[in-house]
């Protein structure tokens, strides 16, 4: 290994905090005032809120959440333990969720992982590729005994958010200035959430279990007739007509392939 | 390596910032550039892409990377690379630059940019991955003098390293004056004969910041954070920057505490009579 790139495998640790910067004084000119470790930490602070910034950028209602202190120590943990592996801060933060459900000082809140999860997908559809949704009436093209073998592409865009907490009734209610007007209702139900961007505006459209086992089945490119199968499974009632005139009415596929 | 564009010669400019599109895209403030950073448009589509786009129809570009990590001693990350080059084909800015720094190492990247010993090693690494990027772009790129709080036992002097860099690779420069001011404080960077070290042709841009002081004991400590308005000394610095490299186009750089955008033009205005004041004094009137 050259001297150079020891040199920098032992920044970069510094930096993460995995090494003290005394121990790297001796690597620079201590030549001035200040001494060259206090001068070494000011790049592991801003290393390290270079990184928790870009979190708190794409986790907004984590931080109202839990406050901005909290968040913090939080990402501050989180990114010391999972720095990015390469410049894609856009994407940054895909473990972070996880994290937070495992993040023992914020059991007291246990729907912030899955608010974080709807945050991540929120910023994934944000930044996906544009593509101009299928019309509605589009599968009129097609003959009645096409359809069953018709494979219907979602957006691009589209994540999907299943979660027992009312996460995006408290998303929501977190985004206008101030927070939340009235209490939200922790016991009313949990989420099934379909988060997509078909035009300029990224949307999140709660479904039921059937459309949501219909939906995730197309995403894998199942046909219409497989969809259905698993749509049932996910609730017997499941209206497939009108179920997928609504979705289609929703701009939510990309693409209708017949087989 | 030239770009085969015509020098680019524009009055001074502003960093775009989210909260300022939609104003300058209404009012269309008289800007010589807009400048991005090229990691925020990496994503595929969505409103960055949008809102940038419009933009473009009225203001040239510079596209300004932060994420390549010239100065790591480690192969370049081909793919950020590549992404670059995605940024730079979609938008043909008039202006491509990145950073005499590192930020990647072991596999993990540090969104800072860190400073490299100036010396034959550190040499021969940037001017590999200068070469390979303006292979990769087809372009010329210009290299940005980085704001240090640490110095390591060098062999050259910052502005020497820089010349023999250009010399190497044909890459330009862009000079941040802040930059310079802020090393020159921090770890006693030589700056009277900084500019004059400098190639002549070579500075494509120069940028303008404001940063902070910190209180470290009894000692104070600048931290770069582009977090406040332009200093008199950067604007005087600036000025000598003018006198020696004539009509460069200048940037007002603002990262944190993002003020109103008539602030930013004030202070583009004052770079835009600076120059002005310059080009009188040096030009012989006809």
């Amino acid at each position: 290994m050259s001297r150079l790139r020891e040199l920098q495998s032992r920044i970069a640790a510094m930096s993460l905090g995995r090494l003290d910067p005394e121990a790297l004084a001796g690597e620079v000119r201590d030549d001035r005032p200040i001494p060259a470790a206090a001068r070494l930490r000011i790049y592991r602070n801003n290393t390290q809120l270079g990184l928790i910034d870009p979190l708190a950028s794409t986790f907004p209602v984590v931080v109202q959440l839990v406050g901005e202190d909290f968040f913090h120590r939080m990402a501050g943990d989180f990114v010391r333990a999972h720095p990015p592996q390469r410049p894609e801060l856009l994407a940054y933060g895909q473990d972070f969720p996880g994290f937070i459900g495992e993040y023992d000082a914020a059991a007291s809140v246990p729907y912030l992982a899955d608010v974080a999860r709807l945050e991540l997908a929120w910023n994934f559809a944000y930044n996906a590729p544009d593509r101009e949704p299928l019309p509605a009436l589009a599968l009129t093209e097609f003959a009645v005994d096409q359809l069953e073998t018709l494979r219907l592409v979602p957006h691009p865009s589209l994540r999907f958010v299943a979660s027992n907490w009312p996460v995006m009734a408290i998303w929501q209610a977190h985004q206008t200035e101030g927070g939340p007007d009235g209490a939200i209702d922790l016991d009313a139900g949990g989420d099934m959430l379909l988060v997509y961007r078909p035009r300029q505006e990224t949307l999140i459209r709660k479904v039921g279990a059937g459309a949501f086992a219909f939906v995730m089945s197309l995403s894998a490119r199942q046909t219409l007739a497989a969809a259905f199968t698993s749509a049932l499974a996910g609730d017997p009632d499941f209206n497939v007509s009108a179920e997928l005139s609504t979705l289609l009415a929703a701009e939510l596929f990309a693409e209708a392939i017949p087989s | 390596m030239s770009g085969g564009t015509l020098p680019f010669s524009a009055p001074a400019g502003i960093g775009l910032k989210a909260q300022h599109m939609a104003e300058i895209l209404e009012g269309r403030p008289a800007l010589g550039f807009l400048e991005i950073h090229a990691e925020n448009y990496m994503g595929d589509g969505g409103a960055p892409h949008r809102w940038l786009s419009a933009l473009a129809e009225h203001y040239p570009l510079s596209v300004h990377g932060v994420g390549l990590s010239l100065g790591s001693d480690q192969p370049l990350d081909i793919e950020h690379l590549d992404k670059l080059a995605r940024v730079v084909e979609r938008y043909r800015p008039r202006l491509v630059s990145e950073h005499l720094a590192w930020s990647v190492m072991d596999g993990v990247y540090l969104n800072d940019l860190l400073p490299i010993p100036y010396d034959e090693k550190s040499l021969a690494v940037v001017a590999l991955h200068v070469d390979e990027t303006q292979e990769r772009l087809k372009r010329q790129v210009l290299i940005e003098n980085p704001a240090v709080y640490v110095a390591f036992d060098s062999t050259l002097a910052e502005p020497q390293f820089l010349a023999e860099l250009v010399r190497r690779t044909g890459c330009g420069l862009l000079l941040d004056v802040n930059n310079i001011y802020v090393s020159h404080r921090n770890v006693g960077l030589e700056i009277d004969q900084y500019l004059d070290a400098l190639p002549q042709g070579a500075v494509g841009e120069i940028h303008l910041a404001g940063h902070h002081v910190r209180t470290v004991g009894n000692s104070e400590i600048r931290i770069d954070d582009h977090g406040s308005p332009v200093c008199a000394e950067v604007w005087e610095l600036y000025r000598r920057a003018v006198a020696r490299f004539g009509a460069v186009p200048a940037l007002i750089e603002r990262d944190s505490d993002i003020p109103p955008l008539e602030e930013l033009l004030a202070e583009v205005e004052m770079a835009n009579r600076i120059r002005r004041e310059e080009e009188a004094r040096h030009v012989p009137a006809a």
